[in-house]
């Protein structure tokens, strides 16, 4: 490098001469901290128990559908409160056929896909008015017309007649939970093995 | 590099000449540049978090949240980084690691957040490895080379080198890509006044300090 293109400057510096002109870029950390608080509940703890299957009931080259089941989940604001739920698949990468509201039934012998359950929504009503369920996949930015609870986006609820969130003091709506099993050809099913469906359902506040 | 230095030897009026001192008053203007660039505008967004989710007596530690931060060099040189507080005194925990987030309506500290370099989630330019180091004294004094994460501080350098346990300071480096993490704090619950939607609003730059 050459000697001419360096410049002089007479700057006071404090101690070592390293120069403090600095190219920088900004970093801004946001968030709101909302007095608004919603609780989500299902009935029956949450639980849903398809009983004992055997196994040679189940089909060998196709998967079996087992019988819906229902739950009612409600959630309860303080206040009208623009909310979303979402939900985790505590046993995600289990499930038997990929979907974006399929949810896993875990693993048998830890590489074997047991199969997958949905949940739909049936007659959502928000403070005594119909409502209808939709759903993002981009934090909330855009929605679109789902029944489903939908794995890895958000769940809110609107008027019939637009796609847009409302806030909501109390959301009261009908679970349809339906179960599948992989095709049994597929499946190690020498000893007893439990169908491990988990999902967490989290409030988020938009 | 070479470079010019300019001394003024200064005398005070009446003296001898074995009580004078000499000032240097030195300087370099380099003609090297280095262009930071944070992922996602450098914006980090917590969304909306409910009052009732935090904990009333300590502390709600927030999801951690990545971005990628990329320093090109067009040359390779020698520099480190800084980060300044752009919101300086309101982070409720005292340290140079610790930003502010703001305060809330009723001037209570609303928590802190600290960015981490991870040598090992660090890429500079076709090194297999490097290793993070650090000085509290502007540069004159550097600690050993590693790969422990360093925290960004507000007054202290960091770096990064080739070689392990050096105390020689940052490496010439062109670019420089790493994946920060960072992880944010609320006050305690009973230490804020959160009656009305309170903004979460830290802001800092981080700055490339040549050596």
């Amino acid at each position: 490098m050459s000697i001419t293109r360096n410049l002089l400057v007479a700057a006071l510096l404090a101690s070592a001469g390293h120069a403090v002109a600095a190219s920088s870029v900004d970093l801004s950390v946001k968030g709101t901290i909302t007095p608004r608080a919603c609780k989500t509940a299902l009935s029956n703890g949450g639980l849903v128990d398809f009983g004992k299957l055997s196994a040679k009931d189940l089909r060998p080259d196709q998967p079996t559908y087992l019988p819906r089941q229902n739950l009612q989940m409600t959630v309860t604001c303080d206040a009208s409160t623009l909310f979303a739920v979402a939900l985790k698949d505590n046993r995600a990468g289990s499930e038997s056929n990929q979907d974006y509201y399929n949810f896993g039934l875990g693993l048998i012998n830890g590489t074997e896909k047991l199969g997958y359950f949905t949940v739909a929504m049936s007659g959502p009503v928000a403070d005594d008015v119909n409502v209808r369920g939709i759903a993002s996949f981009d934090g909330g930015v855009t929605w679109e017309r789902e029944s489903a609870l939908v794995d890895d986006g958000l769940t809110s609820f609107a008027d019939m007649n637009t796609l847009a969130p409302v806030p909501v003091q109390r959301l009261v709506t009908d679970l349809q939970v339906a179960g599948a099993i992989a095709p049994s050809q597929g499946l190690t099913l020498t000893n007893e093995v439990p169908l491990d469906g988990s999902v967490t359902l989290t409030v988020r506040y938009l | 590099m070479k470079h010019l230095l300019i001394a003024l030897a200064l005398s005070s009026g009446t003296a001898h000449a074995a009580s004078t001192v000499d000032l240097a008053v030195t300087g370099l203007i380099t003609p090297m540049a280095c262009k930071p660039l944070l992922s996602g505008g450098g914006l980090v967004d917590f969304g909306k978090i409910s009052r009732n989710d935090l904990n009333l007596t300590n502390g709600t530690r927030l999801p951690h949240k990545y971005l990628t931060l990329t320093v090109n060099c067009n040359a390779p040189g020698r520099f480190a980084l800084r980060m300044r507080d752009n919101r300086d005194g309101t982070a409720h925990v005292n340290s140079e690691i610790f930003y502010g987030l703001g305060l809330d309506t009723s001037g209570n500290k609303i928590g802190v957040y600290s960015v981490s370099f991870d040598p090992r989630q660090t890429v500079v330019d076709d090194l297999a490895v490097v290793y993070g180091t650090e000085s509290t004294t502007g540069g004159l004094a550097w600690r050993m080379a590693n790969l422990n994460p360093i925290d960004v501080g507000s007054r202290s350098l960091l770096g990064f080198t080739d070689v392990v346990g050096s105390t020689a300071g940052p490496s010439a480096i062109q670019t420089l890509t790493s994946t920060l993490k960072l992880e944010a704090t609320i006050n305690a619950r009973q230490n804020l006044d959160l009656s009305v939607e309170t903004p979460m609003d830290g802001s800092a730059t981080l700055e490339v300090v040549y050596l």
